[in-house]
């Protein structure tokens, strides 16, 4: 660990003397494919910070079949993203694959709330003056629109592509879960038809979104799932219910209404969001949910993991099979 | 026969361990840990007090659907691959019907407060 804060320390100097001032480097718990290290320095008497992202070095547990996204490739994107006005974190420095570091990146430290639970507290959503789901809408609508044209090695995921990788992965479990075949039967027979690909988030949610009482989102964080595919991907997967923390009846993360998400959307981009395929992607990113908290179990069963919450997750993949039942019996889960 | 207490009480014994003496006193992810095992816990209560009939209710309308004798896994297995073949139409009623009481069964044990369960159980 040591050895590691004295690179980080030395990369930083050898491109700004004011990292000298150095004072605390911390690694962030948790992180599956990758690290987050928060760096404190001083310039002039005001303590300021600086992120560095890069690849889990233990190399322990890396899914091979879907390895982790290029920390190129996600800071090239969140750099394309910076310069079309999308409230992202700058990119500062990178590191290359063959450093010490390892692949990666320096971005700015952006100040704010991500908790899911925290933003849907009553007392988070009144104090403020914005829409937050207009601005998702409208924010959205800014990624998709981005030229992707221009970017390399971007991968394309469409909705078979994902509905194959779930169940594959849901397959490779063994486990006889009738609800997550139900939903995939009914997902095969609804594959909707996508004309065009847009550049995706692809982790869109509430638990992503770095907000603030006074001016809503201030950064849109954890680009590494980015792809391109059909909108109403994105657009559904932070209304799924596992990411409304509590509050189903605020469709959009637990803090708005469909209505003004979607209406800001459109407004702001020349695409007519289609219902049929919002639910598809609804069934979908919850069913993808049900299979996470599985494949977040399968790391304690497996010993990469002991700890108490990887165990007790696997039995939070039941919560999503009565939303997948009333997603697909009842279309939406509204009230 | 054991003597007392039941298994029940001693877990009831160690929910309320955690939750009057340590969960107060730690903090960050050691409190979270605590936290977590405490609703472990209360899932292992609930499926000691819920399984048994849970499991024959299940059992007695998997059996009525797929027409066949097994235990619960088997059949399970079965109805999956029923459902994957097209054997079993997704429309079906009966079908729809044994999947929502098996899920509410399932989250009256693993989670009892989750919003979806508590909508659909109104």
């Amino acid at each position: 660990m040591n050895q590691t804060k004295k690179e980080i320390k030395d990369f930083l100097i050898s491109k700004d003397i004011k990292f000298s001032s150095i004072f605390e480097i911390d690694k962030l718990p948790g992180g599956s494919s990758n690290e987050t290290w928060i760096i404190k320095y001083k310039n002039d008497s005001t303590e300021e910070k600086i992120v560095l992202r890069r690849h889990f070095q233990g190399m322990r547990n890396i899914d091979n079949q879907y390895p982790p996204l290029s920390l190129k490739i996600e800071s090239d994107v969140m750099t394309a993203a910076y310069d079309e006005k999308i409230p992202v974190p700058k990119i500062l420095y990178r590191t290359e694959s063959k450093s010490n570091l390892g692949e990666g990146f320096f971005m700015e430290f952006i100040d704010g709330v991500a908790l899911g639970n925290k933003i849907v507290d009553n007392n988070f959503l009144k104090s403020k003056k914005v829409n937050l789901s207009e601005q998702c809408g409208y924010y959205l609508s800014k990624i998709h629109k981005i030229d992707h044209e221009r970017l390399e090695n971007i991968q394309k995921s469409e909705a078979i592509n994902e509905f194959k990788k779930y169940f594959e992965i849901y397959k490779n479990y063994n486990l006889s879960i009738p609800v997550f075949d139900f939903s995939f039967k009914w997902l095969e027979k609804n594959i909707p038809n996508n004309e065009k690909l847009y550049l995706l988030h692809g982790d869109f949610r509430n638990g992503n979104i770095l907000m603030s009482e006074e001016t809503g989102i201030k950064s849109i964080l954890d680009w590494e799932l980015l792809h391109l595919g059909d909108p109403h991907e994105d657009l559904a997967w932070i209304c799924v219910n596992s990411w409304r923390f509590g509050k189903m009846n605020k469709p959009v993360g637990g803090f708005g209404e469909r209505e003004d998400f979607y209406n800001s959307y459109e407004k702001a981009s020349d695409f007519k969001i289609n219902k049929k395929s919002i639910q598809f992607w609804e069934v979908l990113g919850t069913l993808k949910w049900g299979i996470m908290c599985l494949k977040m179990y399968d790391a304690y069963k497996s010993g990469y993991d002991k700890s108490v919450d990887r165990a007790a997750i696997g039995r939070r993949s039941s919560e999503t099979e009565i939303d997948l039942l009333r997603l697909i019996t009842k279309e939406f889960l509204d009230e | 026969m054991n003597n007392p207490p039941s298994k029940e009480e001693l877990i009831i014994s160690i929910i309320n361990f955690l939750e009057n003496d340590i969960i107060s006193e730690l903090k960050g992810q050691k409190r979270f840990h605590a936290h977590v095992a405490k609703n472990s816990l209360n899932i292992v209560l609930r499926q000691l007090r819920l399984e048994e009939e849970n499991n024959s209710k299940e059992k007695k309308r998997l059996k009525e659907i797929l027409k066949i004798e097994g235990n619960l896994k088997e059949l399970n297995q079965i109805l999956c691959e029923k459902i994957n073949n097209e054997e079993i139409d997704i429309n079906n009623d009966d079908l729809i019907d044994h999947l929502y009481k098996t899920t509410m069964e399932k989250l009256s044990i693993d989670q009892p407060n989750y919003s979806g369960y508590l909508a659909e159980k109104k």
